[in-house]
């Protein structure tokens, strides 16, 4: 009988009474290469480019333009830490599914979950902290009968996140487990390329929704 | 009034994936707090019925913001 495709998380061990599943186990793997990136990135700029240096500040340069889109300029470089770590560490996490036998991490909804919440989290502490009691002000706008609205977006705007990422990321596994299954020789790998960008896309859109949340928080 | 036209290729994606689930999310949050409250207050369906429209309106208020 032919192996069914696996999707999803899968419980592989415990720890002191913690199930510990396997996308548990590629989520620390890939949050230890995206430092460990970070770090070889970052490591010993030089006075003339070399050129890992000329492609990383290349790349760097564009992202930041393209983020002072939705945010003003300092703001930006002040928080640019946060949306590039955000990014690497959701698109490495798409990729990683191609990897034979190691699960997506942003295949699992609790990954997902956990990223957009955080991520909203992070939103209203700078907000606080850049606004100050100001911003408590922004859920009571226009009147005090906005406030269930305000604060239902709030709470809408995680669930949103979540959905969209673990939703397109899972089934792109699914339709490639499919696909395997039904034509595992050459089909897959058109399948495979347009995953590979769509991988792309949801770290892109999950990094540029989050700073259009820091631009609404920010300036209302 | 000018159209506003979107600046690039991937401002276009992020609209169009950013509308599907923004509606969805908001009417799912929406119908699960109304669900509990009516629960929590034996008050089915005056809850589910309220927070349904609210979800409604703050999905769509989301995307006329972005539409701005």
């Amino acid at each position: 009988m032919e192996q069914e495709p696996e999707i999803g998380p899968r419980i592989v061990g415990e720890i002191l009474g913690i199930p510990i599943t396997n996308t548990f186990i590629s989520l620390q793997i890939i949050s230890i290469f995206v430092l460990l990136l970070a770090f070889w990135f970052s490591s010993k700029p030089k006075e003339t480019l070399t050129t890992k240096q000329n492609i990383v500040e290349t790349l760097i340069e564009m992202f930041k333009r393209y983020l002072s889109g939705f945010l003003e300029e300092h703001i930006v470089e002040k928080y640019f830490p946060f949306f590039i770590t955000l990014f690497s560490f959701i698109l490495l996490s798409n990729w990683s599914g191609f990897i034979p036998g190691f699960p997506s991490p942003t295949s699992d909804i609790n990954v997902t979950i956990g990223l957009a919440v955080g991520t909203i989290l992070y939103i209203q502490y700078v907000a606080f902290k850049e606004r100050g009691i100001e911003y408590f002000k922004s859920f009571i706008s226009p009147s005090i009968l906005f406030l269930p609205i305000n604060l239902l977006e709030q709470i809408t705007r995680p669930v949103s996140l979540a959905l969209r990422l673990f939703g397109n990321i899972s089934g792109e596994h699914i339709v490639l487990g499919i696909i395997s299954l039904l034509a595992p020789l050459i089909v897959p790998v058109p399948i495979m390329a347009l995953n590979m960008f769509m991988g792309f896309i949801q770290a892109f859109i999950f990094t540029s929704l989050s700073a259009a949340y820091f631009a609404t928080a920010l300036e209302e | 009034m000018g159209k506003r036209r979107p600046k690039n290729i991937w401002e276009i994606f992020n609209f169009t994936f950013a509308l599907g689930t923004g509606l969805l999310g908001s009417l799912l949050v929406g119908i699960f707090i109304g669900h509990y409250l009516d629960k929590l207050f034996n008050t089915s369906p005056v809850f589910l019925l309220a927070f349904t429209i609210l979800g409604i309106w703050v999905g769509f208020r989301d995307i006329f913001r972005f539409l701005r």
